[in-house]
């Protein structure tokens, strides 16, 4: 194990995986509890339009798929809230925009070829400097905010009529909310891809609301998954030679059913 | 006396229809209002209205003399939703539930204070939930949810309380009890409270006025005064009978 630690490729890795698990572990509560887990798939599958774009108009597809994703959850999050219409409908009708736009893309750039493997599934153990210091600049803008305005957050995510009668600016919120959501799915989805990004925003939380019924104990407790999912997966990964992003869903999601089917028989018995 | 609520021939249109029309209706201080009418009689929507959260496209709405639109909201409206619009899965207890309004008073997320904290706690005494804090909110019956929800909207110490079908899911004892928590918060806490319901039978008895909505207001008084036939089946529609609990209904005071 410890020799793991000298090679610098698996300690960026390592260095990564904490900083995700803070970052998801504390995202995938509200988007859980506002029925936003699906936005995650849905802005991940809409980098790909903004990763296509870079590459179509040859600028860094990190900063495209920026724009894009960010534009992408605030106009998803104002068609739900001015268009009357659900976030499955929107996320549902972008995300095949978006694709079908980086697909038309990437073909009329016929000397690029895109990278889909990794795109899918990423790859975490060719972390650079250059995406630690991304994440980490989200975590040291996205936890102050957090922490300031975790209680109004809440109100808002209980009872968001209420709260915007009690005073809370909802409306601000949640658009803060949508553009760290688009950041972090951006910031991670070159080192995890697609699917373990989806995985990373519904898995936390709903492991956690196995264990406890207390709001901070359930951010707790998907923090402490993600990490344990996320080095364990690593780790693994590096043992059986298997794809480590991959690897870390697998594992997460039969963790996720063990304990589930677990807790399900504990209040079906006792 | 000055009307905390006024709304003079008040128009709201959805998609080229009219829901309401020419609403012209004053609620005064410490009165228990309570606007009745069948389902898809515009009641939500008069009530949003209020709330800001709709536009009349005709007339003028003023509430504690601001038009509710653009009014920044402080605190001085507690408002109770219909609870099933509040997740029941929701990870949270009781006493953070009414610490809600409390945060949402402060411009940060800074900590409860022990006056905050004494403030909760009154407002869960007042509804008889004190005991309770530490329940998962989930877990209570409908019942326990409306009182909890009602502690949240006093947490905020407003001057007046909006509620949106306040009785629903609940039994007959309950919503007794209910209704005499109203009448105490009215006449112990001097608030103002104004509340839909389809059910003019329940709330004759507790009401100081009483306003029979189908699309236009077509009865406004008090619920001693006898409410025209007309009106009613207006209203309502026709071969209805109605039971009125008034305030010297003998089996309503038992139950209490």
């Amino acid at each position: 194990m410890m020799d793991l630690f000298t090679m610098e490729f698996f300690r960026y890795a390592l260095i990564m995986s904490v900083l995700l698990a803070i970052l998801f572990g504390l995202l995938s509560f509200f988007a859980i509890m506002r029925k936003m887990a699906f936005l995650g798939a849905g802005i991940a599958h809409t980098a790909f339009g903004g990763v296509a774009l870079g590459v179509f108009i040859g600028i860094d597809p990190f900063y495209t798929s920026l724009v894009f994703c960010i534009l992408s959850a605030l106009i998803i999050g104002k068609m739900v809230r001015y268009g009357n219409i659900s976030y499955d409908t929107s996320i549902g009708i972008f995300f095949a925009f978006s694709m079908a736009m980086g697909a038309i893309l990437i073909a009329m750039r016929r000397a690029y070829t895109f990278d889909l493997a990794g795109y899918l599934f990423g790859n975490i153990l060719g972390v650079t400097i250059f995406d630690m210091i991304s994440a980490l600049i989200v975590l040291i803008l996205f936890v102050p905010f957090l922490l300031l305005f975790l209680q109004k957050i809440l109100f808002m995510t209980f009872d968001e009529k209420v709260a915007n009668i009690s005073g809370i600016p909802v409306q601000k919120l949640d658009t803060f909310l949508l553009v760290f959501f688009a950041t972090i799915i951006v910031v991670s989805i070159k080192i995890v891809g697609i699917v373990l990004v989806s995985a990373l925003v519904v898995l936390p939380a709903s492991f956690g609301l196995i264990f406890s019924k207390d709001f901070r104990r359930v951010i707790t407790i998907s923090i402490l998954f993600t990490l344990t999912i996320m080095i364990g997966g690593l780790y693994i990964s590096y043992q059986c030679n298997t794809p480590a992003g991959a690897t870390i869903v697998v594992i997460g999601t039969l963790i996720y059913f063990l304990c589930f089917i677990a807790n399900y028989l504990r209040n079906s018995y006792i | 006396m000055k009307p905390i609520i006024l709304l003079q021939d008040v128009w709201v249109r959805y998609n080229h229809q009219t829901v309401l029309e020419d609403i012209t209706l004053a609620i005064y201080p410490c009165e228990i209002v309570s606007i009745v009418g069948p389902n898809g009689s515009g009641k939500t929507t008069l009530i949003n209205t209020i709330l800001g959260f709709i536009e009349p496209y005709k007339g003028a709405v003023t509430v504690f003399d601001k038009n509710p639109s653009t009014m920044k909201q402080n605190g001085q409206i507690g408002y109770l939703p219909q609870s099933v619009e509040v997740d029941p899965k929701f990870p949270i207890n009781v006493f953070d539930v009414v610490s809600m309004t409390r945060y949402a008073l402060k411009s940060l997320n800074t900590r409860l204070t022990g006056k905050d904290r004494e403030i909760v706690m009154q407002c869960l005494e007042k509804v008889e939930m004190e005991k309770l804090i530490h329940h998962h909110f989930g877990t209570l019956s409908g019942g326990q949810k409306q009182r909890v929800l009602i502690a949240r909207a006093l947490a905020l110490q407003p001057k007046m309380l909006i509620l949106d079908e306040p009785s629903t899911g609940l039994d007959a004892v309950a919503q007794d009890r209910f209704y005499h928590l109203l009448q105490k918060l009215r006449d112990k806490e001097d608030l103002t409270i104004l509340m839909v319901s389809h059910d003019i039978g329940a709330v004759s008895g507790i009401v100081d006025q009483i306003a029979c909505l189908n699309r236009k207001i077509h009865f406004h008084g008090k619920p001693e005064d006898c409410i025209p036939s007309e009106a009613l089946e207006r209203v309502f529609g026709k071969n209805v009978h109605f039971v009125l609990h008034d305030k010297n209904c003998e089996m309503c005071e038992k139950r209490r």
